[in-house]
């Protein structure tokens, strides 16, 4: 994985969880969480639905380029894992700031679990997470700490 | 809609079977039950089943070991809540006139799905692509171990509050024969045992095991005829998640105090009625939580409710006499219809050691998976009444 001012370029044999979820936003170096909002409401589905799911009814949604920045709501330390992960990442869930009643599972990075604080603020940073059986990498969204004197590169228990 | 009954409850001793095939522990629990009630399986008109694992059609097959063919049989797979699912279905059938005897029955065979390579000895595992939260690397423990580390948070409430939940389950579990384990462990061995997701340890997360379980479903008519201790299903909810959260936070579980609401209305008991709850402790967390959002103490409080022994024999309410998730275990199809059997034969009071005195209400409590979003997949709630 490269990113390339802004833009997510995956090396051979690796794939993000989801293809339609990260986007390139013009002046930012990182590629963007993409959600879709509800024409009517407002309402922000992450992962993005098609459908608005709190006035429901068939209501469609567009679109939403996210900010990237959330809040830590909770987190613990994986040290039972699936095949194809590391033992002992920090998986988080994590309040948008884009829509606060909208919480994501997401493992933290960059970060040494003695210094993740619940409601400490986070952004988003796209990370290898796990090795698929047929040898594919999967690219997610992971979050680090917005505060630098928080972030320690490479922390965090990702596979890369 | 008519007024429904169980009649008749059954369950194998759960444990580790991988040579007894899921249909013939079906069979088995279904014809514990049939003698209960007192009826030849012939009047089953048909078969209602919760199962996430095994092969195809186990209603029919469970049919055939109890000797008979021919009748509608239903196969469920809802998570963890299969079986409550399987039950509700059963219930419906009865209250709305299309059957008049029904057989609910849950089973799995978990040692099997390890064989074929289903699932690790560990973690339960998803395959990529089933729900995106599992391939960001959640778990079953990791979602409790979450909700445990916000209710930390927000309450105050400590890991040994969460650890006594699995030193009680353990005590009661050690007095009932059907439970997978029956052995008691201080709160320095639950919490010195390995930590699998902070604050979650090893003894606050219940095993892989086999078994099944089974209740013959009636109209409240019938079951006066069959015999002096019926038990009436005074509610039957299942609902799903909502995809967000709502306003009040996150240590809590929205869809179990919608799912508790509407079963207490329906019923026409609230949580201070109840005497006894088998309640989905798949891992300690659940159950301290839940205390709350079943309304069994205010939010918050699920910390002072068992430090203060209110959930044990003794207390307000004995929480899992049966041991729960915990020791009694959980073979994810058969849990649900398992909870049912420990409420039914405490109301009946059959339970011997365990029994808890002059029960009356009796509730389940039965989640089922996650998703979409951070909401359970499925919540049942049952209430029972003599």
């Amino acid at each position: 994985m490269r990113i390339e001012y802004g833009e997510l370029i995956l090396e051979s044999g690796e794939r993000t969880i989801r293809p339609d979820i990260f986007a390139k936003v013009e002046g930012d170096a990182t590629p963007h969480l993409v959600a879709r909002q509800c024409n009517d409401c407002g309402d922000i589905s992450f992962p993005p639905f098609r459908y608005c799911l709190r006035c429901t009814g068939g209501k469609e949604t567009v679109k939403k380029v996210l900010s990237n920045d959330g809040i830590l709501a909770s987190y613990t330390i994986a040290r039972q894992v699936m095949p194809g992960f590391n033992t002992g990442y920090i998986l988080a869930n994590v309040r948008l700031k884009d829509d606060p009643s909208l919480v994501v599972v997401a493992q933290l990075t960059d970060v040494k679990p003695e210094d993740v604080e619940i409601d400490m603020e986070l952004t988003m940073v796209p990370k290898i997470i796990s090795q698929l059986m047929n040898g594919e990498k999967v690219v997610s969204y992971c979050f680090r700490p917005k505060d630098p004197t928080k972030v320690s590169p490479g922390e965090g228990g990702q596979t890369q | 809609m008519r007024e429904v009954a169980i009649i008749g409850a059954g369950m194998i001793k759960f444990g580790k079977f991988p040579q007894y095939p899921a249909a013939q522990m079906g069979g088995d629990a279904g014809l514990m039950a049939l003698e209960q009630a007192g009826i030849k399986p012939t009047r089953i008109q048909a078969t209602f089943l919760g199962n996430i694992g095994n092969p195809p059609n186990l209603a029919q097959r469970v049919n055939g070991e109890i000797g008979v063919t021919g009748i509608p049989a239903f196969n469920h797979e809802n998570a963890c809540a299969s079986s409550s699912a399987a039950f509700r279905q059963a219930v419906l059938s009865v209250a709305n006139e299309v059957h008049d005897y029904v057989l609910a029955v849950g089973v799995e065979n978990m040692t099997s799905h390890i064989e074929m390579g289903m699932m690790t000895a560990g973690p339960l595992v998803l395959p990529h692509g089933a729900n995106i939260e599992a391939d960001n690397g959640m778990l079953m423990p990791g979602v409790f171990a979450l909700l445990g580390s916000r209710h930390m948070a927000e309450f105050g409430t400590t890991p040994e509050q969460f650890a006594k939940v699995a030193v009680k389950n353990h005590k009661h579990s050690a007095l009932n024969p059907y439970a997978h384990y029956q052995k008691v462990f201080t709160l320095e061995e639950v919490l010195e045992s390995r930590m699998v997701c902070d604050p979650l340890t090893l003894l606050q997360c219940c095993p892989i095991g086999d078994g099944a379980a089974a209740v013959v479903v009636t109209t409240a008519e019938n079951a006066r005829k069959h015999t002096t201790k019926p038990v009436f299903v005074g509610a039957s909810v299942l609902t799903s998640g909502l995809y967000k959260e709502s306003a009040e936070g996150p240590a809590r579980i929205e869809t179990c105090v919608r799912a508790a609401k509407e079963a207490y209305e329906t019923a026409g008991v609230g949580p201070e009625d109840v005497d006894v709850v088998e309640l989905h402790d798949c891992f300690s967390i659940h159950e301290l939580v839940a205390y709350e959002d079943l309304g069994l103490c205010p939010k918050g409080e699920g910390g002072r409710f068992i430090d203060e022994g209110l959930s044990g024999y003794g207390g307000e309410v004995v929480v899992n006499p049966s041991g729960g998730l915990l020791c009694k275990g959980h073979p994810i199809g058969a849990t649900g219809v398992a909870q049912l059997v420990e409420v039914v034969w405490q109301l009946q009071g059959v339970c011997g050691e365990r029994q808890v005195p002059n029960a009356k209400v009796g509730l389940t409590h039965n989640g089922g998976g996650f998703g979409p979003g951070n909401a359970p997949g499925a919540m049942s709630i049952t209430i029972v009444k003599t």
